[in-house]
């Protein structure tokens, strides 16, 4: 039952068709606030996109920033002749090996058409199709939203298990539950919701040290030994499960986006209790530092790229190399079905080891070579990263004299 | 356990809120809203809120808002199930704990009780933390403790604050435990409290220990160089570099916890003696967070291995507790069990020089009676005799030596020294007596601490100590001839008499761009390092902070410039400080790093300057204390019109030497003035006014401009006669001038061209100004008288030193803009027979901006000769150069030799079908007497005509094949040819569009696609005269310079601009006067629009220009003469 290259190229357009969707649709809603002069929700954090993308911010009314924002989100859609200038988000490095691999998406929705002509090299134009899917969509996706709604915070959510929920609106789902929605709190299920990048800053070093300075230094000593990002379509099923409570084990943390949250919060890994159940004990002693559950819940699909901005401000931190093939970071999902073959797609090609099912996506050589134990695959690859990154080895406790200190930067 | 802290810290937070709001609320209706408060004695207003939030409370009203923030951070403590993440709210709930808690100091100060009482100190004021925090800066405090609470005995405290006190680290303390505090222990042991022991009690309340947070944050604003709100750098500063901890002894209650919170955010861990709950992974912290149960005997060295501290000791085997803490301990009389000196008996110290092999290391030895042998409160006679030998000691370094003895004699407790040399008064305690000290101990801890701290200098040290009157007395006879020596020494030591000044970076970890450079007669602002000190500092660590700084060329004498010293400040500013004068205030002056000793500051109304020191509290005449004052000066910007300094520059020879030196001095604090009593005096001796001191008023006199100068007016202040204060000295003036008429201007040396032999007389590598060298220099007088009387006497040439008043700004620095390409050099002509070369081009900064960047090459003027007298040139031309029109090489003679041409433009008009139509063969001839005639570069200007443009310039790029010829010019419809020919025969050639940024663009692509170097174009974009669409061509000459800094290569060459032959075309130069006689004469009106045009282009960005009329041409050279030597 190995993965065959037309079949998972079609899965990929088909996902980064319905990603880049939804992003046109949320950038439109981001036009029109802007137009009407509402809906700005979280102005620093237009700011801090505008800053990204090189839009004028001096002396401009945040709608008119996000109208121009809106409007270069707008034109990231269609075909150019340069690639994408989103990509420069992506490490210095990665990016080189886009390049030199041809494989730099210019707008999604051309990627997508180019997907389905099946005109170029196959593998190649998947990997294309994940980037512009995360990269692209997501990314643009996940920024109207927040500057919009407001970057999600950790909150208590109750869903119903018998109710099958729409990946787009899960979010939202969850949110008008916990306000006193129709849920039925009598059968419902308890999680901890809304990590978003900005509410794990802010968990790991409050408002003044808001950053991920405390989750590098637990993956530098190994209380962390890294991060597992777990999704899948499939709802009612309990590999993902499994396989999360697998790897929390073995003192993994786990990040998960999409509908399987269903399945995650029925084994009741998203509530913080499960870490001192459930976890291995250096995880769990994080975990009750922090107060956080050792899996955490970043959203639905369409926010994917959640992570790759994760692995990014990581990355920045500096000690877990130059690539985020560098760092021990794995992605497990469980099948190819609905979206997730596309965001697979866009880890891979983002150098992260990827686990589709029981194949390993992260070559992109097709028919895919068979994992049989999927778990054991990603231990494997995080502590062979952690050992080039040379940390798998006690952390020294240097004691720094004036002259040393100095040469802090 | 983190949940069960946060759960305390959160509710301890929530309750300190809001206690603190509704007392706040009760002030403000006893008070209102707009009454002040605030701390003492600082300009930082409440600095933890000020620091982290950027919100000054200086009234009750303001801190409301800070209320309302408070309660933003708080959320509620974690639930019993499915709690949300607690951590970064416990810290949120911690700095909103620090908030409140110094908005409840603040208003203690203002309803009571006193923050202020008894041993209890309160809020530090500026001039403490400018004093102490630079103790944290240079690294003789490693840190502090902030201790809270109290430790289970009298006996443990002590134990553990001499433990600290010996590591020199500060200790911070507030709270109490059980009704008893930690600095109270102190107190009932007899110990000494306070700023000067290191031991300081800040208040009982465990909110006092905000005291200690807003010492942390206020380093930061004055010597970390952080902005007020900048809270992210601020706290990160904390962490990297102020290395301290909390440490919590006894039980710790919510409100402690949640205090302790607040410290977590700046990297300051807790270390608790009682089994509070661990956080132990790092991250906030450098390592752990929270370390508790830590046994009391172990309590300092846990700290300091959690805070990741390490602090170097020397042991000094004495039998008294030493440390730089002890050096502010004071011995009473009456504690005292002997002591020496002090006007009682004579007493003195010495260090000499020896040889290796005379000096017995460790030696001590004492001649007379010893402690033992005297009673309690005996004055005996002491001489400190020190021998020290060393490979690389010298005797310059005795006299440093010999002032360290002061403060490593202090550092033992119980031991109290003042003075220096044969001045000095030494106390030894009851105490240290009792715990078996001896006289022979002095001599110990200077064995010990001279070769510990002066390794590279000092390899044997041995030390005599008299007791017995006749030998002190003896010994101090030969010791005063020796300081008499080196009084002479010091003096003697000027900064002509070296050739090395020593630098000073030490400074640089928080002003990162600041260069300290220190000669004999300026020391380095902080006060603490003069050129000797520099001299040794740079022997004991050769690649440390102080290297030695050969001065180089002297590229000014009036105002301390010399070149090798502004390449190093260059280098070592991150190249942001191109020029540096040791002697000037005004121009260029030295950076200021943040922990000067005073500020000079001028003031322009009173045609002086102000001297305020760290010390003086209040306001200035400057309008600001020292404290606001520092902050905008200080961080490593050059700050015209101000500058830091130490106070003995005060009274050198070179104070502010180019800006007229003492005698400027018109305001300084009374307490200054009063220190400085002594060297004022001397200094009025010296400036021929014994009474000088007098006539500088101080705040008991005047606090502003116009008081100040009443006052000056009053006691006949000297600066009151002497030049404008915002001008140069005559003396700098007078350089300025002999520079500017001097032909160097030194930018880019001339590139040799590539591919042809340089075979000519002048030196290639000269300053691009210098091989304008023409063989006759026509001085400014005769050019003048000449061709004023030719002009009827209606214009002058504007000469530098008439035209040198362009008006230094005073007081503030434009910022400048950075530049991603610079602009390609060109080189013409300096091959075949050229004997001279010009290098245009190479700027990264706009025009004559050169406080801005690089502004290249200086600009360079060429004249035009004609193969034929055009019947439309204006009649003033012909006035001005009569039959020489008709002789093209006699008039380009005339025209480089008489009125200093660097290169001539030969335009062949009459080569035109319409014109004459001359054959390329005699087009070449008149190149040819021209290129005999003259050695400058030559430009070759043809006819419009695309055809014979084509066969004229080929024919003459072939002719004079490596001449480096300019050809003048190819455009969009017609550059093949003329491309291939200066490709061909290693010309240059212009690239001229009609006014158009995209078309210029578009031509030099196509040009440099057929493989021309692009080094080889110049730019015209045309030029349009004034009144005839000068604009245009500025406006696109700006945005082609423009594009080529933003990065475009293909717009990044140097820029042509024509004013003469443009002129020429006017109507108004060619007008007759008796047709327009309200536009005056028309000799003078062409040369005028000319000079107008080309100034304008010069501006726009125009790197050659070819010129027509003799005064405009003059006239524009020196201008960009004196506009380049700024």
């Amino acid at each position: 039952m190995a993965v065959e290259i037309g079949e998972f190229t079609r899965a990929c357009a088909m996902g980064a068709a319905s990603i880049s969707d939804f992003a046109k649709t949320k950038t439109a809603v981001l036009k029109l606030s802007a137009q009407t002069q509402n809906g700005i929700a979280d102005a620093g954090l237009l700011h801090k996109a505008a800053a990204l993308f090189d839009i004028e911010t001096d002396g401009r009314d945040d709608c008119t920033v996000a109208s121009a924002l809106a409007g270069f989100f707008m034109s990231q859609f269609s075909w150019s002749s340069q690639p994408s200038a989103i990509l420069h988000l992506a490490p210095a490095k990665l990016r080189q090996h886009w390049k030199s691999l041809g494989i730099e998406p210019s707008g999604i929705d051309s990627v997508v058409v180019e997907s389905l002509a099946n005109t170029g090299d196959p593998a190649k134009t998947c990997m294309k199709c994940g980037i512009a899917d995360g990269w692209i969509g997501s990314l643009i996706a996940t920024i109207a939203s927040d500057i919009l709604n407001g970057s999600p915070k950790p909150f208590v959510a109750h869903i119903d298990p018998g109710k099958k929920i729409e990946c787009k609106s899960f979010t939202d789902f969850m949110k008008n539950t916990e306000f006193g929605g129709p849920g039925n709190l009598s059968t419902d299920l308890r999680l901890i919701a809304g990590f978003s990048n900005e509410s794990i800053a802010h968990m790991l070093g409050g408002r003044f040290r808001a950053g991920l300075k405390v989750l590098s230094d637990a993956i530098t000593d190994g209380r962390i030994r890294g991060i597992a990002c777990v999704f899948g379509c499939s709802q009612g099923d309990n590999s993902l499960a499994d396989i999360a409570n697998e790897l929390i084990k073995r003192n993994v943390l786990v990040l998960n986006i999409g509908c399987s949250v269903v399945d995650l919060a029925k084994a009741g890994l998203l509530l913080p209790d499960a870490a001192a159940e459930r976890a291995g004990e250096t995880l769990a002693e994080m975990c009750e530092m922090i107060g956080m559950p050792p899996v955490l819940q970043m959203g639905s699909c369409y926010e994917s790229a959640r992570i790759l901005f994760l692995a990014n401000e990581l990355l920045a931190l500096g000690g877990l190399g130059e690539d985020f093939s560098d760092m021990p970071v794995a992605v497990y999902c469980s099948g190819i079905e609905g979206r997730s073959a596309a965001i697979a797609g866009c880890y891979a090609a983002s150098g992260l080891f990827t686990v589709t099912g029981k194949s390993d996506l992260s070559t992109f050589r097709f028919p895919l070579s068979t994992i049989d134990d999927p778990v054991d695959a990603i231990i494997t690859h995080i502590e062979s990263k952690r050992d080039n990154l040379k940390i798998n080895t006690q952390r020294e406790r240097k004691l720094l004299d004036m002259k040393e200190r100095r040469e802090l930067v | 356990m983190s949940k069960v802290i946060s759960s305390i810290a959160i509710s301890g937070a929530q309750k300190v809120v809001g206690a603190v709001d509704s007392a706040v609320r009760q002030v403000i209706a006893d008070k209102g809203s707009n009454c002040p408060v605030g701390f003492p004695d600082t300009a930082y207003y409440l600095p933890v809120i000020y620091s982290l939030l950027g919100h000054k409370v200086e009234t009750l009203g303001d801190m409301l808002p800070v209320l309302d923030e408070c309660k933003s951070l708080l959320a509620p403590p974690p639930s019993e199930s499915a709690w949300l993440p607690y951590f970064g709210s416990t810290l949120d709930a911690g700095m909103a704990t620090l908030f409140a808690a110094e908005m409840l100091e603040a208003c203690k100060y203002l309803i009571g009780p006193s923050p202020v009482d008894g041993i209890w100190l309160g809020a530090a004021s500026d001039v403490i933390i400018r004093e102490r925090g630079i103790e944290f800066v240079d690294g003789s405090a490693p840190g502090f403790a902030a201790i809270v609470g109290a430790a289970p005995d009298v006996e443990t405290a002590v134990k553990i604050a001499r433990e600290l006190q010996e590591k020199n680290i500060y200790v911070f303390m507030a709270g109490e435990t059980g009704g008893i505090s930690f600095a109270e222990q102190l107190v009932e042991d007899g110990v000494e409290v306070g700023w000067d022991t290191r031991l300081v009690p800040f208040g009982k309340d465990v909110s006092a220990a905000v005291y200690a947070l807003g010492f942390a944050n206020r380093a930061a604003l004055s010597f970390g160089g952080v902005q007020p709100g900048d809270y992210a750098r601020n706290l990160k500063y904390n962490k990297d570099r102020i290395f301290a901890f909390v440490m919590a002894l006894g039980a710790v209650d919510e409100i402690k916890c949640a205090a302790a919170a607040g410290a977590l955010s700046y990297g300051f861990p807790i270390i608790a003696d009682t089994a509070i709950p661990q956080i132990l992974p790092s991250g906030v912290c450098t390592y752990e967070h929270i370390v508790s149960n830590v046994p009391l005997d172990q309590i300092v060295e846990k700290a300091l291995e959690v805070r990741g501290c390490k602090i170097k000791i020397t042991k000094v085997p004495i039998p008294v507790t030493y440390g730089a803490a002890f050096e502010g301990e004071r011995v009473r009389k009456e504690q005292t069990h002997v002591e020496f000196g002090g006007n009682r008996t004579p007493a003195f110290e010495y260090v000499t020089t020896k040889e290796l092999d005379e000096v017995q290391d460790g030696k001590i030895e004492v001649v007379g009676p010893d402690v033992d042998d005297v009673e309690p409160g005996t004055a005996l006679p002491l001489g400190i005799w020190v021998e020290v030998a060393g490979r690389k000691m010298q005797p310059d370094f005795e006299s440093i030596l010999e002032r360290q003895i002061h403060h490593l004699i202090n550092g033992a407790e119980g031991i109290w020294h003042m003075g220096q040399r044969d001045i000095i008064w030494v106390r030894i305690s009851k105490n240290a007596k009792a715990k078996g000290f001896t006289i022979a101990h002095l001599g110990e801890i200077l064995h010990a601490k001279l070769l510990n701290e002066y390794p590279a200098i000092v390899d044997k040290v041995q030390v005599t100590l008299f007791t017995d009157k006749e030998d002190v007395k003896k010994r101090l006879a030969q010791a005063r001839r020796v300081y008499r020596e080196r009084n002479l020494r010091v003096e003697s030591m000027t900064d002509e008499t070296v050739d090395t000044f020593y630098s000073c970076l030490l400074c640089q970890s928080f002003a990162p761009n600041h260069v300290c450079v220190i000669t004999p007669e300026r020391l380095g602002l902080c006060g603490a390092y003069n050129w000797l000190d520099g001299k040794a500092a740079y022997e004991i660590d050769p690649t440390g902070p102080n290297q030695p700084l050969v001065k180089g060329e002297c590229l000014d004498p009036i105002r301390g410039q010399w070149k090798n010293i502004n390449d190093y400040v260059y280098q070592n500013s991150k190249q942001t400080i191109k020029c540096f004068n040791a002697y000037s205030m005004l121009k260029d002056p030295m950076t200021s790093c943040g922990c000067f000793e005073a500020i000079v500051a001028m003031l322009p109304e009173c045609n002086g300057v102000a001297i305020v020191s760290r010390e003086y509290p209040g306001n200035t005449p400057m309008g600001m204390k020292f404290s606001t004052l520092a902050g905008m000066i200080g961080g490593g910007i050059q700050t015209p019109g101000f500058i830091g300094v130490g106070k003995a520059y005060i009274s050198s020879r070179k104070f502010i030497s180019s800006d007229g030196g003492h005698k400027r001095i018109v305001w300084m604090p009374k307490e200054l003035k009063d220190s400085m009593r002594e060297e004022l005096l001397h200094i009025g001796e010296q400036i021929g006014i014994p009474e000088f001191i007098d006539m500088i008023a101080d705040e008991t006199v005047a606090m502003d401009d116009a008081s100040i100068r009443a006052y000056m007016e009053k006691v006949s202040h000297p600066a009151l006669d002497m030049w404008d204060i915002t001008q140069p000295s005559p003396e700098a003036a007078a350089w300025d001038a002999k520079k500017a008429a001097a032909p160097v201007a030194e930018r880019k040396p001339v590139e040799p061209v590539k591919d042809a032999p340089v075979k000519t007389a002048v030196p290639v590598g000269k300053p691009a100004a210098a091989v304008t060298a023409a063989p006759v220099v026509v001085s400014d007088a005769k050019m003048d008288g000449d061709l004023l009387i030719k002009m009827g006497g209606d214009l002058r040439i504007a000469t530098p030193s008439q035209s040198a008043k362009i008006v230094m700004p005073g007081k503030f620095s434009v910022p400048g803009e950075s530049v991603n390409m610079q602009v390609r050099t060109v080189t013409l002509g300096g091959s075949g027979t050229r004997t001279s070369a010009v290098t245009i081009g190479g700027a990264s900064a706009f025009p004559f901006r050169h406080f801005e960047g690089d502004t290249g090459c200086r600009q360079v003027v060429a004249m035009e000769v004609f193969d034929q007298v055009s019947p439309k040139l204006p009649e003033s031309m012909h006035e001005a150069y009569g039959s020489l029109l008709e002789n093209p090489a006699e008039m380009a003679k005339y025209c480089v030799e008489e009125l200093g041409a660097e290169a001539i433009s030969v335009r062949l008009d009459g080569t035109h079908p319409d014109n004459g139509d001359k054959s390329p063969d005699e087009a070449a001839k008149v190149v040819e007497s021209v290129l005999k005639a003259v050695g400058v570069p030559i430009i070759v200007t043809g006819p419009g005509n695309y055809d014979k443009m084509n066969d004229v310039m080929k024919q003459i790029a072939g002719a004079f094949a490596g001449e480096n010829l300019l050809l003048n010019w190819a455009e969009t419809d017609n550059y093949k040819t003329l491309t291939a020919a200066a490709m061909g025969y290693g010309h240059c050639v212009v690239s001229q569009t009609p006014i158009d940024v995209n078309m210029a663009k578009q031509l030099n692509i196509l040009m440099t696609n057929m493989g021309i170097a692009p080094e080889k174009i110049m730019i015209d974009a045309l030029t349009g005269a004034i009144g005839y669409g000068l604009e245009y061509t500025y406006s696109v000459m700006e945005r082609i310079r423009t594009s080529a800094f933003t990065g475009d290569a293909m717009l990044a060459m140097p820029m042509l601009g024509t004013p003469g032959s443009e002129v020429a075309k006017t109507k108004e130069s060619k007008a007759p006067q008796q047709t327009f006689p309200l536009w005056g004469s028309a000799a003078g009106r062409g040369a005028l629009l000319e000079i107008a045009t080309a100034m304008s282009l010069l501006n726009a960005g125009a790197d050659l220009l070819i010129m027509y009329h003799p005064i405009a041409a003059k006239t524009v050279k020196n201008k960009i003469a004196e506009m380049n030597n700024m």
